[in-house]
């Protein structure tokens, strides 16, 4: 089916029930034939909607498995500006992502990194911080630059000892919020060569937030928002999920609606098909590395 | 003997507690057996159980050996920054000592990154055996010694840890930016979407 065919077909449906709704709210008598108009353009929305899942998950490479490029060849056809996602969940999520990025490479000009925390996570935060100054400093020793960085805090989806009735509020609210994180530029990017800034990559490595995030970038690409060509979801199964996956691997496995798809443990990948990347974590530089050891 | 620090950390996890484990390393002939081997301090962060470990320290204050000094505390904000590094060596002051753990992910990942021998000891009482499952991965790849709370198992798997220790040298050599120890291993900045082949997404647009 042609782009602009699905266009119009998905505008047209939400006008009719746009208008069928307007309709019955000003004039009731009019209840069946409304009815009627608001059940049929919603079936045509969800038309729109299925039609739109399956062409952006079947434009999507049946291979999940990551095309390896070499950050430093010049190979790589990097916008003018690069801007990544992270998003960051409980401690143990967040000290596997930012080892994982921690890995020794430090040529970041042009490029920006956004790190989307959960309120109240002061962990994550203290850990970025640590590693965004251990990056800063590895820099300057090489003589590069670490490029820029942000944070941006959504409300948690479910904070500790909050009334189990107020939760789906929260969680959807969480969810909202996460679109400005997706959409709103870097301070300092904006006005830039890039145009429309959108992160390239966004990086999920299990947290229950990771799906959301992807959830949001495929609605926001449904809805013909954003380009297909960025916010491509690298989905990298948690370190500590050695036989199974975890709830948020599960989804995205089974919904098709991230990019790359990756675990760090064979027993899991051969489980459910998928490429096992290796333990990607001990790809982390060490304190050794960090600084040469006093004992010796 | 020359006055060398050697410390060793115990650790359960900041939520839930460990109570076997804190309680055999608690053990008078536990202590005994860490001041022959050359340690000066025993650490314990035991969570949840830290009133009934402290009053169980008090107890037996009278038989920590000589030497050797034992403390319990319930957790701390940053355990690698506060903890950790106590157990690394430091030339003149302190040879490596070792950390005893539950078979958390965050606190392998840690020692791993500090580089300290790790005893790891699955917590069999957790309804999910996530954990027996990581302690038996971590043993079959070499990255760490398990064990059962109990301390005379302890006292073998720290025999045993200090030869794994010296082996491992060897494996994890510090590196420069390219050079990966795991060769099988991607690199996440280099990780980037298959690209969709030119005709079919041509077609796509075409039809």
């Amino acid at each position: 089916m042609a782009r602009s065919t699905i266009i119009a077909f998905g505008l047209a449906s939400a006008v009719a029930l746009g208008s069928a709704i307007f309709t019955i709210t000003s004039s009731p008598r009019l209840l069946k034939t409304s009815l009627l108009t608001i059940g049929a353009s919603s079936i045509a929305l969800l038309i729109f909607a299925s039609t739109r899942h399956i062409q952006l998950v079947s434009h999507r490479s049946r291979n999940r498995s990551p095309r390896q490029l070499n950050s430093q060849n010049s190979v790589v056809q990097r916008a003018p500006i690069d801007y990544n996602l992270f998003v960051l969940g409980s401690g143990g999520h967040t000290k596997e992502m930012l080892m994982m990025m921690d890995d020794g490479f430090c040529d970041f000009a042009d490029f920006h990194r956004r790190y989307l925390i959960s309120s109240g996570d002061s962990m994550s935060e203290n850990h970025v911080q640590d590693y965004e100054e251990s990056l800063a400093s590895l820099c300057e020793a090489r003589g590069t630059s670490p490029g820029t960085y942000d944070k941006f805090i959504v409300t948690r989806a479910r904070r500790v000892h909050q009334p189990l009735w107020s939760t789906p509020f929260t969680a959807l609210l969480s969810i909202v919020e996460i679109f400005p994180a997706l959409l709103i530029p870097p301070k300092g990017l904006v006005g830039m060569k890039m145009k429309p800034c959108y992160p390239s990559r966004v990086f999920s490595n299990g947290p229950a937030t990771g799906f959301f995030v992807a959830l949001a970038v495929h609605l926001l690409k449904m809805a013909y928002l954003v380009p297909e060509s960025c916010m491509k979801v690298i989905y990298i199964e948690s370190w500590a999920r050695i036989s199974t996956l975890s709830l948020t691997g599960k989804l995205l496995f089974y919904t098709g609606i991230a990019d790359v798809f990756v675990t760090q443990h064979q027993e899991v990948a051969t489980r459910y098909g998928v490429q096992n990347a290796g333990e990607i974590v001990f790809n982390s530089r060490r304190l050794d590395d960090i600084e040469p050891s006093p004992a010796k | 003997m020359a006055a060398l620090q050697r410390n060793c950390l115990v650790t359960v996890g900041a939520t839930v507690g460990f109570k076997q484990l804190t309680e055999q390393v608690l053990q008078p002939a536990f202590w005994q057996f860490l001041s022959s081997e050359g340690f000066t301090s025993l650490r314990i962060q035991c969570g949840p159980d830290v009133s009934w470990a402290s009053a169980q320290l008090t107890s037996l204050q009278d038989e920590i050996p000589q030497g050797l000094t034992v403390d319990v505390f319930e957790s701390t904000k940053n355990l690698m920054k506060d903890e950790m590094l106590l157990c690394k060596a430091s030339s003149g002051s302190r040879q490596t000592g070792l950390v005893i753990s539950h078979a958390g992910t965050g606190t392998i990942l840690d020692a791993w990154k500090v580089g300290l021998p790790v005893i790891v000891v699955p917590n069999e009482g957790l309804l999910d055996n996530h954990q027996a499952e990581m302690a038996k991965h971590l043993a079959k790849e070499g990255y760490a010694i398990t064990s059962t709370p109990s301390y005379t198992d302890l006292q073998g798997a720290i025999h045993k840890v200090n030869l794994l220790w010296e082996e491992n040298k060897s494996r994890w050599p510090p590196h420069e930016v390219k050079s990966q120890k795991n060769p099988s291993a991607l690199r996440l900045w280099d990780m980037h979407p298959q690209e969709v082949e030119k005709e079919e997404d041509a077609q796509m647009t075409n039809d």
